[in-house]
Order: structure tokens, then C-alpha cells, then sequence
């Protein structure tokens, strides 16, 4: 099955990286959806097929703790895959985010460490092809 | 250099070389001969320790860190820069907590702030306890830690 993907962080030039090293990964994408807020996040959630969403928990306004909550008190979203990607990845943290059923992978990530993320938060389940570098010194389209 | 500068180093090679794909000199280098300045970016945090975390980008090398970041052989936007500053500031932050207060020790870091110049936030209170210039890509990188408390060193 091909992925349905939602990016949200505040930063555009994160989303854009994550995007890149998502296009990358060998993950099998129907799609990337990209929003600049926690706010616009459940809005997207709301309105469109989502399979999977790559969360950072340090926004404005709304954080990406805030976010999962919600996410997880609402029974049509109370299952949606959620990897929080984000730079504070203290062991507690982390256990806070598996309690509330998400996958973690820290800033800076390479493209194996999202992908083993993402199969976490699927529960396992394999979508993920051939990948490819994403250093621009190497011979990839990055 | 005291074990909390060799961390705050090791923290910034982590952190331009995985977000930047640069990997600055290892050896800060004797801040005299400051380029000019691009940028800077402030992450206050909060935790078992509490400060913050400036980075500040001289000599006309931002625009190849921010390209990096996105990939892209384009001159990145006002946005972006600004957003590849807060970023690094971000995840230098991140990848630094650790080593002042342990793996175990949860931070709550705050939204990243744009500096107009090199001064630290007037309303900064926490001392100044590190600060590095690494040569980044041609250019400088100027990496301050501020912290309340007692010195941290010894858990560095």
C-alpha cells in the first residue's frame, strides 16, 4: 500500500528535508502533505486521507505533544501512525511518546533511521523499497 | 578546552553534519578576525538545567548551509535562512542537553528566536559559561551556551 504522508513542523526548510530524505528512503508514497502548524495539522487530518504523520514537537502555538494528545483522544484519529521527529530525545521523552503510541526518531536523522521509525509506527508493516543516498557529495538527485 | 567546550564542539559537528552535510574544523579557532555577520539564531530551554543555546553564522556561508539543507543549487529565500538558522540553533540545542544533564533528563526547549546582531537577548539572565567560533565551509560559526547554576562541566 502506498503511503498518504503528512509533514508538520514550523519550518519549511525542515518539511522541504524531510520530504527529501522521505522521497529517498524507498518508503512507497501515494503522496506528502505538508503543514506549518499543529493547528493546520488536525485541520489537514480532518479533510483528507492521512495514513501517516511526521510530527515535530517543538511549534508554536500548538506543540507536537499537544497534537498527539488530541490526535489520540479523537476515536477516528486515535490510531492514525504518528513518528514524532524532533531535536529533544531524552529517554523519558521518548517513553512519554511510545505511551501515547507514537514512533521517535531525533533530528538530525539519516534516511534508515525515519524509515525504521516509520515500520515501527506501522506496526511492522513494510513499505519501503530500494533507498537512496541523500548527501549532495554523492551521485544522488538530491 | 574544558570538557564542556570538547562536548559543545562535538554537539556542533554532529549537528552541521547532519543537517548541512559540512563538517566544520575540529579545532575552534581564536575568535580575532570576525567575517561578517549573516545571522544568529537563540533556543532558550528548560529542564534540570536551564538556558540557552546562540548560534551565529559569519561570511557569506549561509546560503550553501541552508542550500544544503534543502537540497537544492537555488539561493534559498530571506524564509529560509531564517529558517535554516533556527534549525541549526534547534538541533544544536538538542544534540547539546544531553550532555549537561544525562540521556535520562527531559528538556522543554522553546521555539527558536532570530537575532538581529550579535548581542544576546537583553533579557537573557543566564551567564555566558561557553563560546566557540568554528570555521564552517569558508566561514565562521559562533557557538554560545548560557546556563544557570552551577557549572556544568563536570557533567559534561
Amino acid at each position: 500500500m502506498a503511503l498518504s504522508v503528512l509533514i508538520v513542523d514550523d519550518s519549511r526548510v525542515m518539511r522541504t528535508m524531510i520530504r527529501k530524505v522521505l522521497d529517498l528512503s524507498g518508503v512507497v508514497l501515494a503522496g506528502t502533505l505538508e503543514a506549518g502548524s499543529g493547528v493546520e495539522a488536525l485541520r489537514i487530518i480532518q479533510e483528507q486521507p492521512v495514513d501517516l504523520v511526521l510530527l515535530d514537537i517543538n511549534m508554536p502555538e500548538m506543540s507536537g505533544i499537544e497534537v498527539l494528545n488530541r490526535l489520540r483522544q479523537d476515536q477516528k484519529t486515535a490510531r492514525l501512525p504518528v513518528v514524532v521527529v524532533s531535536t529533544e530525545g531524552s529517554a523519558s521523552r521518548v517513553a512519554e511518546l511510545r505511551a501515547l503510541g507514537a514512533a521517535f526518531v531525533r533530528k538530525p536523522f539519516a534516511p534508515e533511521n525515519l524509515v525504521d521509525a516509520i515500520v515501527m509506527a506501522l506496526g511492522g508493516q513494510s513499505h519501503v523499497g530500494p533507498r537512496t543516498s541523500i548527501r549532495p557529495s554523492s551521485d544522488a538527485d538530491f | 578546552m574544558s570538557d564542556l567546550e570538547r562536548a559543545f564542539v562535538q554537539a556542533a559537528m554532529r549537528t552541521f553534519d547532519g543537517l548541512c552535510f559540512v563538517v566544520p574544523d575540529e579545532t575552534p579557532s581564536v575568535d580575532n578576525a570576525p567575517l561578517p555577520l549573516e545571522g544568529g539564531a537563540w533556543v532558550r530551554f528548560e529542564g534540570p538545567r536551564c538556558g540557552a543555546v546562540g548560534v551565529w553564522i559569519r561570511g557569506h556561508v549561509l546560503d550553501a548551509l541552508v542550500s544544503n539543507m534543502l537540497g537544492s543549487n537555488d539561493a534559498p529565500s530571506a524564509q529560509d535562512r531564517a529558517d535554516g538558522l533556527c534549525e541549526l540553533a534547534n538541533v544544536l540545542c538538542g544534540q547539546l542537553l544531553p550532555e549537561l544533564a544525562g540521556e535520562q533528563a527531559t528538556f522543554d526547549m522553546r521555539p527558536p528566536q532570530i537575532l538581529p546582531d550579535e548581542r544576546v537577548p537583553a533579557n537573557e539572565k543566564a551567564p555566558e559559561c561557553a563560546r566557540i567560533c568554528l570555521q564552517v565551509d569558508g566561514g565562521q560559526a559562533v557557538l554560545a551556551l548560557h546556563l544557570h547554576g552551577p557549572k556544568a562541566g563536570a557533567s559534561a
